[in-house]
């Protein structure tokens, strides 16, 4: 069915490009000539999804300018921490850097769902035995 | 009409509003009860619309083929019929299509392409040439806080440069196509935000578009802030913190977010700040008040500063103005404690203009600028200068009056009556000489109120539901006043100059490049090297650094090189000691400026006098201390002999 491909391909597709850029970020460096242009997309976009992933915020097509500049923002904040860690800013420094922090970033938000799927099993969890309790209770009171 | 919004906040990825699902917020206006059935949309339709753009592209692009050697008023009405042509296909497409925010994107790339056709190989104004200078030493340094003398404070916000690097080292552009990328990246995604901006405040879709499209007419819009400048791309981060901020007070509106949510969010518009003030200092101060007019007027309300809506809601409501002038405060404070003694001139001195003017204040000469005084701007372009700030004012007097009157609890309105009243209040600062800059710069967000006063005038009026032929001349008239916004506001708000390549014009920025200027930098860059140091005017100053990477210091407090060119005595051995301390060998001269008189900007300082003697340019060749390097037409170099200077200066220091 196209629509459940569809949504099963947002579901995953984004984080699974964001991940791919973060290795272009890494691997930035070493491509060949022609494939560096594909790092410009994945440095505008890859560090902001990521981080508004974390975030647990929305991560669909109107999220798109947002993305970008929180992808600068990203850039921005990590040129500083080099500068100030006395890292001479290069593409030797800087593209591993960036994509390190992207994919810590997009496993960061993957543990924040875990967590939060957790800990919603445990609330209902939760909820279910005082349901069970309850209906003892009542049965027990009869 | 102003339509009910978001059931939940947008970033909430627990839900999908029912209105967004799916592809809803990329198609933009369809299906969403604005009111007009959909038109047809079809590949022939893109594709007409899409011929349209190209050949009102190809006009813009004949305009400028035609301008270095032709007079403006052959080539300036092809130009404007190309940007109307482009502009109004662009809000056809977007009000009617199905793919409004795609369209507005390629507005804001579009407008990039007049001031790329200026310059496409290079900076050409001052301030992305002395960004560019920033650039250049960041990338060949790898590191952040670079100097340069055309632009001291630039040191100190490296966001921009920092990017721009990031682009050139890991994709291989050279550093001029990295800063082309990055600018025009970030000026497509500005008609973007404005239109979500707006959709969180809520206004409808249609509305939505058309903030976008006027605010794609601000003054600023086409050529200020499409050069590589860092107030270019401060611009996106505010907006992008603006759209965030809005559209959690619509999650507001709409539901009650848990306390983890509003904190996300604040981390999030928290980083953001520091990033906007890491870039640029003006902006982010915009910023400020542009968050706290946000804070005090958009809903909901629940008692007076909305005090009764609990603590959360007021940490949503107040912590991100508070947030960005926190960070602001210890940006300046300290690392860039140089920020306000640079921006402080810029508001006491139109301040004390202001007084002088009105009987208050004392000394000083007349402060007023003519109108269009020195442009050449044809008479439809100064007409349209004077209409679009009526039309905007009477906007504001008829809506608000009619707000005042009727419709009080309507507050999204305030929001937008305020950014216009401020930017109507900024504009005779324009007339002052030295409020013009300042003005320019609070006019990028200021715009944003501008933008929603055509949905106010048609809703407070209810022009929507009155007789057909109504609304249809009210609908000619907002497209007469968009292109009058467009012509009007860039002829005020940028000189022609600094919009179209023409002949020779002695202190222009952008018209004082030659072909003799190109080899004199080519000689300079091939025999001094790169960081040279020059002494030299400003408009010297600007193709050696843009060309030749020197380094060229400007007249400041402490280093008054200005005096080697007005004084009748030999510089001073305190100034001689300055320039063999900095490094600063070489003495550059352009023989016109004993002959021409700047109109634009000083030679070096403000209120220098008013033209430099003869004998000043020409004694120069007679000091034993400065050995002529290079001589052309109108271009003198000279290598500085400290040494020889301290012995020559006793026995000449009362001049000739």
């Amino acid at each position: 069915m196209p629509r459940e491909w569809y949504e099963r391909l947002r579901a995953t597709g984004a984080p699974g490009l964001v991940a791919f850029g973060a290795i272009v970020l890494v691997a930035a460096s070493v491509l060949p000539g022609p494939l560096r242009l594909l790092v410009l997309p994945a440095l505008l976009l890859a560090p902001g999804y990521a981080f508004m992933r974390l975030l647990g915020r929305e991560v669909d097509w109107p999220s798109i300018a947002t993305a970008v500049a929180v992808s600068i923002m990203i850039v921005v904040l990590l040129s500083l921490a080099l500068y100030v860690s006395g890292i001479r800013l290069d593409r030797v420094s800087l593209g591993p850097a960036l994509g390190s922090v992207t994919a810590l970033l997009l496993a960061g938000s993957y543990s924040r769902e875990l967590f939060a799927d957790r800990r919603g099993y445990a609330q209902r969890s939760d909820r279910y035995d005082e349901g069970i309790v309850d209906e003892r209770e009542r049965t027990m009171s009869r | 009409m102003v339509e009910a919004e978001l059931g939940r906040h947008p970033g909430d990825a627990r839900t999908v509003p029912a209105r967004v699902a799916g592809k809803g917020w990329l198609r933009g206006l369809r299906g969403d009860g604005a009111g007009s059935p959909p038109s047809a949309s079809g590949a022939r339709t893109e594709l007409g619309a899409a011929a349209l753009i190209a050949a009102g592209a190809a006009l813009v692009i004949w305009a400028y083929s035609m301008a270095p050697t032709s007079a403006i008023k052959s080539y300036d009405p092809i130009f404007w019929s190309g940007m109307v042509l482009v502009y109004l296909t662009v809000a056809w497409r977007a009000l009617s299509g199905r793919h409004a925010v795609l369209w507005l994107a390629f507005l804001g790339l579009f407008a990039v392409l007049p001031k790329f056709w200026m310059s496409p190989n290079g900076p050409i104004y001052f301030d992305e040439t002395a960004h560019f200078a920033l650039l250049r030493e960041t990338i060949s340094t790898g590191h952040l806080f670079q100097n340069t003398p055309l632009l001291p404070i630039g040191k100190f916000y490296p966001g921009m440069e920092s990017v721009a690097a990031a682009i050139h080292w890991l994709t291989g552009l050279s550093s001029w196509q990295s800063a082309l990328a990055l600018i025009a990246v970030v000026h497509c995604l500005l008609p973007v935000q404005v239109y979500y901006i707006a959709r969180a405040l809520p206004v409808g879709e249609r509305w939505a578009v058309v903030a976008a499209l006027v605010y794609a007419a601000n003054p600023s819009f086409i050529y200020e802030d499409v050069q590589f400048a860092y107030e270019s791309v401060a611009i996106l981060i505010m907006f992008t913190i603006l759209r965030i901020y809005v559209e959690t007070l619509a999650a507001e509106r709409s539901g009650r977010p848990s306390w983890r949510e509003s904190l996300s969010t604040s981390v999030l518009i928290a980083t953001m700040c520091f990033a906007c003030v890491v870039t640029h200092h003006l902006t982010s101060l915009t910023g400020v008040g542009l968050l706290l007019v946000s804070a005090l007027t958009i809903g909901p309300m629940s008692g007076l500063l909305d005090r009764k809506g609990g603590w959360r809601r007021i940490f949503v409501r107040y912590s991100p103005p508070l947030m960005l002038a926190g960070c602001f405060a210890l940006w300046v404070i300290f690392v860039a404690p140089g920020t306000w003694p640079y921006l402080f001139p810029h508001v006491s001195q139109p301040f004390n203009q202001i007084l002088k003017l009105v009987g208050l204040g004392h000394g000083g000469s007349k402060p007023l600028r003519a109108l269009f005084s020195h442009s050449v701007a044809p008479g439809y372009e100064r007409v349209a200068a004077i209409a679009a700030p009526t039309l905007i004012a009477l906007a504001v007097l008829f809506a608000g009056i009619r707000w005042l009157r009727k419709h009080r609890s309507q507050t999204l309105f305030l929001w937008s009556f305020t950014l216009a009243s401020v930017y109507l209040i900024t504009l005779p600062l324009t007339l002052i000489g030295e409020g013009a800059a300042g003005a320019h710069r609070t006019w990028a967000a200021t715009f944003l109120g501008v933008g929603l006063l055509p949905v106010a005038v048609v809703t407070l009026f209810t022009l929507e539901e009155r007789k057909p032929w109504l609304r249809r001349s009210a609908a000619t008239l907002g497209v007469g006043g968009l292109v009058v916004l467009l012509v009007g506001n860039v002829a005020a708000g940028t000189p022609v100059d600094y919009r179209f390549p023409g002949p020779y014009k002695f202190g222009s920025d952008t018209r004082s490049v030659t072909a003799e200027t190109r080899r004199y930098d080519d000689w300079v860059r091939e025999h001094l090297g790169p960081d040279a140091g020059v002494v030299t005017d400003r408009n010297t100053a600007l193709s050696l650094t843009a060309t030749a990477s020197s380094i060229t210091p400007l007249q400041v407090p402490g280093l008054p090189v200005a005096e080697i060119w007005y004084n009748r005595r030999p510089p001073t051995p305190s100034l001689m000691f300055s320039l063999q301390y900095q490094g600063d060998d070489y003495l550059a001269v352009d023989t016109r400026d004993s002959q021409y008189h700047p109109t634009e900007a000083p030679l070096f300082v403000p209120g220098e006098p008013y033209e430099v003697p003869r004998r000043n340019i020409t004694r120069l060749a007679h000091w034993p201390w400065l050995r002529l390097l290079y001589s052309s037409q109108h271009y003198r170099l000279y290598k500085i002999d400290f040494d020889r200077y301290y012995l020559w200066y006793p026995f000449h220091s009362r001049g000739e």
